[in-house]
């Protein structure tokens, strides 16, 4: 019982990813890419971030309450 | 040049359509595995607290069966010595040393039964909205990248040349 499964599977998707759209930038530079990058990719990217930041941090409350009623 | 379409490599657009499906497909995957672990911890803490509560119940009972117990070996008398009662009070200590771990115990589940759904939501908060960008979002990513592709495809194929 962890988030850690869950955790690995979203960072390792979004690293993943992230590394594909830098690849891809290099090959795609026009306004709809400019575009994409700031309405869709970038706003999802953080979010996800965001999201990774919040299960350390419930990961960690849940290790500790783990702890104290085992 | 303002307005035109700059893509040095349709295949590099091609491949990042297909990444960009496989990233929604995991990423809304983990989503779903989190939430099944966070329900998981909260039906745990609730198991938890039905197990301390009956370990409350029982050391209960074996601090009342230790003190009468104790109480029993004062009783005999053997000759004029009050009798050896130290083996009864280490019991008797030992079994009010384990009701209060259960209490303390029962206190802590009760602590994070309240505190661990406010703690979840702080979770839940960016992970909906993250779903929520999943799920409404990337098909229109998908769409749109779908639409770039399928109009250089058209341009390459009327300009005669290859991706």
């Amino acid at each position: 019982m962890s988030l850690d499964t869950g955790r690995y599977q979203l960072y390792s998707t979004l690293k993943t990813a992230s590394a594909h759209w830098d690849q891809t930038q290099t090959a795609w530079r026009d306004q709809v890419a400019r575009d994409f990058a700031e309405q869709t990719w970038t706003p999802l990217e953080q979010k996800a971030k965001q999201v990774l930041s919040a299960i350390d941090r419930l990961g960690q409350i849940i290790v500790r309450a783990r702890q104290e009623c085992g | 040049m303002a307005g035109s379409a700059e893509v040095a490599s349709l295949q590099a657009l091609i491949d990042w359509k297909a990444s960009l499906c496989t990233f929604t497909a995991e990423a809304k995957e983990a989503l779903s595995s989190l939430a099944m672990e966070v329900q998981h911890t909260l039906a745990w803490l609730e198991e938890q607290l039905k197990y301390w509560t009956s370990m409350v119940r029982k050391c209960e009972e074996e601090v009342f069966q230790a003190k009468l117990e104790l109480s029993r070996r004062k009783m005999m008398r053997i000759g004029d010595r009050p009798p050896d009662t130290t083996e009864q009070e280490r019991a008797l200590r030992r079994a009010r040393e384990r009701l209060e771990h259960a209490e303390e115990k029962v206190e802590y589940c009760r602590h994070w039964l309240r505190q661990l759904p406010e703690d979840i939501s702080d979770y839940e908060g960016p992970a909906r909205q993250l779903g929520a960008i999943l799920e409404a979002d990337m098909p229109k990513a998908d769409a749109l990248l779908g639409s770039k592709i399928a109009s250089l495809e058209a341009y390459l194929q009327v300009a005669g040349g290859g991706p």
